[in-house]
């Protein structure tokens, strides 16, 4: 029984440990190397991510949702947005339903990012920064969130 | 009875204008640049009215409902459709081609929902976005004995002017024609419709944000409609002629962490001119309903709806379904994520004098959704 009730711990260990963000993972906002923004606030960024037109440097910032993990989306919706999902959902289904705003553009593969963020002129999104290094023709323009 | 929302019709404008938007649908070109749009928002509801004083308004009845939304972009340019398919009434509700004039500006044209409704310009027809079932006696549609105009066909302007302090000013005002007074209802005009009969329509609104991407909000509604009665279709007074409706009013949707509250109030002035009577017809309407979200699934709510000198309005009584008072509870479970299931019971009140009123409770369920 003794045992049996170890087992059971090492695996809800296990699984914490695996939830859990590797110190010093971060996560970024990229956008195409072509782009001329280099930087953007916290509050623009919030506000193009919530539907509001937003110019920097005279081009206009175009978000992306990246929804290629489930961990990513959650520090998105606290650090980016600041809101829950569901009030996040509701507000772009409002603006659809209020204005015939379109809905943003999704990318679930992080192999697309550089092919999308080349497609569309300072088309920004975020993804795990490790991942940000990896890629060709894309740079990075702001932290998000770093694990401490 | 007359039930709200019981009238069943599909008007040869509504299927003309279904077959223009299936048109529209089929043959939008598709430019690399331009994005679709398009959303289901179904509802299911069973509603069952009763008086233990008076058992002649007994009624029950279930309604099944689909809201379609489609709209199609570019960066200069949106078209946009709604359409309404229910089991009792077939409608398409909204059609505009908009053009941006600036970051935070379009001018539309087309049939839109009038910008001097709060509620009305908040929900439109989805169902599943607004928390209760029912929506505020103040804001009926015309066809469920609302007392003044949701649809207007004409051109419509929206901007948003944001400050430095980040706070933001929205703006919303509109031109065109307003509903005929026909069958003892408003009767907005469909789009491909040959009548003249349609008098002026004038529509504003003016919003506040104390941040330009908050959800709290206040604001003015103004509003002026030219209602002309379509002859020999209503009953004695309104034979024909016509009535002039000012409308001056103040809404605000407040949060305070997990609690909003949504309110309006408009002042009206009708001036009714019928062979057999001319009234200056004023009155009071308002609401206010608190919403309290107890966690992330359940939200319990309840709203009053009343006002002052409506019960004896001559303008009200020439109404069908007209609400005039409701006193309402209500809860709704999100039961998965674009699911909800919502239950309300009401007190409510409706006809004003001289037509005489009646009093009832309702109890309602709903069921409602959003696709995809």
């Amino acid at each position: 029984m003794i045992r049996c009730k170890g087992q059971w711990l090492l695996v809800c260990i296990a699984a914490f440990l695996a939830g859990a963000g590797e110190p010093g993972n971060k996560v970024v906002l990229v956008t195409g190397a072509a782009c001329p923004v280099a930087s953007i606030s916290a509050l623009d960024l919030r506000k193009a991510y919530l539907g509001v037109a937003v110019n920097i440097e005279g081009r206009r910032v175009r978000p992306i949702l990246m929804t290629s993990d489930e961990r990513l989306q959650q520090i998105f919706y606290q650090s980016v947005v600041a809101m829950s999902k569901k009030s996040y959902e509701r507000r772009r289904l409002s603006l659809m339903l209020k204005f015939g705003t379109p809905r943003l553009a999704e990318i679930d593969d992080v192999a697309s990012v550089a092919e999308a963020l080349e497609r569309e002129e300072c088309a920004v999104t975020y993804m795990w920064g490790r991942d940000a290094e990896a890629l060709q023709g894309v740079k990075t323009i702001k932290l998000l969130w770093q694990d401490t | 009875m007359n039930l709200p929302g019981s009238r069943g019709t599909l008007t040869a404008h509504s299927r003309s204008a279904a077959i223009a938007l299936a048109g529209l649908l089929a043959g939008t070109p598709s430019f690399a640049e331009t994005q679709h749009e398009l959303l289901f928002f179904p509802s299911v509801d069973g509603f069952d009215t009763f008086s233990e004083s008076d058992a002649s308004v007994k009624d029950s009845s279930t309604r099944a409902s689909l809201d379609l939304v489609y709209s199609m972009s570019s960066d200069r340019f949106r078209l946009f459709g709604e359409f309404l398919w229910s089991t009792q009434h077939t409608e398409l509700e909204r059609l505009q081609a908009g053009l941006r004039i600036g970051d935070q500006t379009f001018l539309w044209v087309g049939r839109f929902h009038s910008p001097a409704k709060f509620w009305t310009s908040e929900y439109h027809h989805g169902q599943y976005l607004q928390t209760s079932i029912t929506r505020p006696a103040l804001e009926e549609w015309e066809d469920d004995g609302g007392s003044y105009p949701s649809h207007i066909a004409g051109l419509l302007l929206e901007s948003d002017l944001q400050w430095r302090d980040d706070s933001a000013i929205g703006l919303a005002a509109s031109v065109g024609l307003a509903p005929v007074l026909s069958e003892n209802r408003l009767s907005p005009y469909e789009l491909f419709e040959d009548s003249s009969d349609h008098g002026l329509s004038l529509g504003f609104r003016a919003t506040y944000r104390p941040e330009n991407v908050s959800s709290s909000q206040v604001g003015v509604l103004v509003g002026w409609n030219e209602i002309n009665v379509e002859p020999g279709t209503n009953a004695p007074p309104a034979d024909s002629g016509s009535v002039d409706q000012a409308t001056l009013g103040v809404f605000a949707d407040w949060y305070w962490n997990d609690l909003r509250m949504l309110a309006s109030v408009v002042y009206f002035d009708n001036d009714l001119a019928f062979p057999a009577q001319n009234v200056d017809d004023t009155y009071l309407l308002g609401y206010v309903q608190l919403e309290y979200a107890t966690n992330d699934v359940v939200t319990v709510f309840g709203r009053i709806d009343d006002g002052i000198d409506q019960d004896d309005s001559a303008y009200l009584g020439l109404l069908r379904n007209s609400v005039i008072q409701r006193y309402m509870l209500g809860a709704r479970w999100d039961v998965a994520e674009y699911h909800s299931l919502t239950l309300e019971i009401a007190d409510t009140t409706s006809g004003a004098s001289p037509s005489g009123s009646e009093d009832f409770n309702e109890l309602r369920l709903q069921w409602s959704a959003v696709f995809p």
